[in-house]
């Protein structure tokens, strides 16, 4: 559904992206993990289309029109709407094939009792939960996350999992970057581990005490080993 | 949804709204405070209260070409700050010394080397007194060959053959006329159009900043994945194009008809083309701008810059050229 050839990206001198080849297939879930400045937010927005890579190239196979959702790290909402208003907007703009999914996304993601507040009455929480939604008004096939759990309290984030897990089984592309191994845990994806610009390795998620790090930065180091314990 | 947006945006919605009512309640105050300003201030002082001075008044009441303080007593200061134009100040025993006909060097006239059209106030002080002191005269001089005649009668009667004239009158009203209107054509109109100029420059600073702010949040990138990159974009700018196309087109023909009692299609098209062209301007540094700092430092810039060249061709310091027409303003010149 989407290939990466050979995606470098530089910008003001500086290789922020080298030479990154993949490929991910419709219903693949796969996180970018890495430590910060490893490339991940550039990638996902190379694969969102947002930026153009220096090198190399990117393509996608769509089945429908829009095909990508996306989720940013900020809560990019509507100061001043309701949650309504938010959902109505984009639906408006994409035509969704059908309500019953938005219907089942508001259900599901818990938004019921909220639809009729403002953005600003929200917690941090329900805030990211409706930052989702929003970016998946349109059913998209290829749903991008770039760190959509941070500051989600534990109920949220189980709400907005299970929800991902679910369109998963159903045939949903995602790609998410995170640093919160609980939701690595609970949607197994396949892991693209990047350092420094540099894809490491593309593993599954439950093979990483397997990985061999010695010649990587302290940092990505560290991350496996907080996350892991005594897994490595 | 631009809308429902403005309408969590209180304040910068009732200055909207407000701006047309604004600028005419202040545009009316202006247009009666100069209307007091070509009076003729004056003060007429009576360190004793006598009654003849209220009857004085009241004879010079019909002209409303002086503006009179009247009061017993008043600081020279009043006089240098330009604050009244002359002091005119009545003996004591006025009524006494009129029907005497003592009537040399009675009252004392103050004023300054800047003092223009206090005369003509002399000469209805004077007229007022001399009505007094002609039929004064001419009771005193029907009493004497009638002894048995009633000298307030006389008096009171006397006007009827003796009414005396102003040695000069000249038509006060109509250099009053000549000068209102002179000055609202060539400047208070022209300040009045720069005015709501800055004011539109300035709400659309506000404006453009909601643009800044989405475009921090990332929903122009979330729109751009969706294929609608520009659609909020070009929302906003029909948005407020409308709505400030319709605020400028009543306050214009508000303000020309307050000024002018009628309005001119081509100040008003041209009043609208300077808030669309700033709409514009704004627009396109929306593209570039990152930053509200920035945005705001470039509106200080250009609003500051603009007004300095309007003001430098209106007072004729510097002569019009092609090139002045990028600062807005400047087309309020044209």
């Amino acid at each position: 559904m989407l290939t990466l050839e050979n995606i470098t990206y530089k910008k003001r001198g500086q290789t922020l992206l080298s030479q990154i080849n993949g490929e991910i297939n419709r219903g693949d879930c796969v996180t970018l993990f890495g430590p910060n400045g490893a490339g991940k937010s550039t990638l996902i927005k190379i694969m969102a289309g947002l930026v153009k890579p220096s090198k190399g190239k990117r393509s996608i196979q769509p089945e429908h029109k829009n095909p990508i959702g996306y989720v940013p790290q900020q809560t990019a909402l509507f100061k001043g709407l309701t949650v309504r208003d938010q959902i109505k907007y984009y639906q408006k703009l994409t035509k969704p094939k059908s309500n019953e999914f938005i219907d089942d996304m508001i259900l599901s993601l818990g938004l019921s009792q909220i639809l009729n507040k403002r953005i600003e009455q929200l917690s941090g929480g329900m805030k990211r939960k409706v930052n989702l939604a929003v970016g998946m008004v349109h059913q998209p096939e290829l749903l991008l996350l770039d760190e959509a759990f941070v500051g989600v309290d534990l109920a949220a984030k189980h709400d907005m999992l299970t929800w991902l897990r679910k369109l998963n089984n159903q045939g949903t592309t995602i790609v998410f970057i995170t640093h919160d191994w609980y939701v690595i845990q609970h949607l197994q994806p396949t892991m693209w581990v990047l350092d420094h610009g540099v894809m490491i390795d593309q593993v599954e998620w439950d093979s990483v005490p397997y990985l061999n790090l010695n010649r990587q930065s302290q940092a990505l180091q560290k991350m496996f080993d907080v996350n892991m314990g005594s897994v490595r | 949804m631009i809308f429902k947006i403005l309408l969590q945006q209180k304040w910068t919605l009732i200055l909207l709204i407000s701006a047309p009512i604004l600028f005419i309640i202040i545009g009316y105050q202006f247009i009666d405070r100069t209307t007091d300003d070509i009076k003729v201030p004056v003060a007429l002082v009576d360190p004793y209260e006598q009654n003849i001075t209220e009857q004085l008044l009241s004879d010079m009441s019909t002209d409303e070409s002086f503006n009179i303080t009247h009061a017993t007593s008043i600081p020279e200061e009043v006089l240098e700050r330009g604050e009244v134009e002359a002091i005119f100040v009545l003996p004591e025993d006025l009524e006494g010394k009129i029907r005497a006909g003592e009537l040399e060097g009675t009252i004392q006239w103050y004023r300054h080397e800047r003092s223009v059209f206090d005369g003509l106030f002399k000469e209805q002080l004077a007229s007022a007194i001399m009505t007094r002191a002609i039929r004064s005269e001419a009771a005193n001089l029907v009493q004497r060959y009638q002894s048995d005649a009633d000298w307030n009668e006389i008096y009171e009667y006397g006007l009827r053959y003796l009414e005396p004239e102003p040695i000069f009158q000249i038509q006060f009203e109509s250099v009053q006329q000549q000068i209102s209107q002179v000055n609202h054509d060539s400047e208070d109109w022209l300040l009045f159009r720069w005015l709501f100029w800055i004011f539109i420059w300035s709400i659309l600073a506000f404006l453009t900043q909601l643009l800044l702010n989405w475009k921090e949040q990332n929903i122009f990138e979330r729109l751009s994945t969706i294929g609608h990159a520009n659609s909020l974009r070009k929302a906003w700018f029909f948005t407020f194009l409308v709505l400030l196309a319709i605020l400028t087109v009543f306050t214009s023909v508000g303000i020309q008809t307050l000024w002018l009692s009628s309005y001119n299609w081509m100040t008003v098209a041209i009043d609208v083309g300077i808030v669309i062209f700033s709409l514009l301007i704004y627009y396109l540094l929306s593209f570039v701008i990152q930053k509200r700092e920035t945005l705001w430092t470039i509106a200080l810039t250009y609003g500051v810059s603009a007004s300095v060249v309007f003001f430098l061709i209106q007072y004729n310091l510097l002569s019009f050229n092609w090139w002045f027409s990028i600062f807005l303003p400047s087309w309020i010149l044209v």
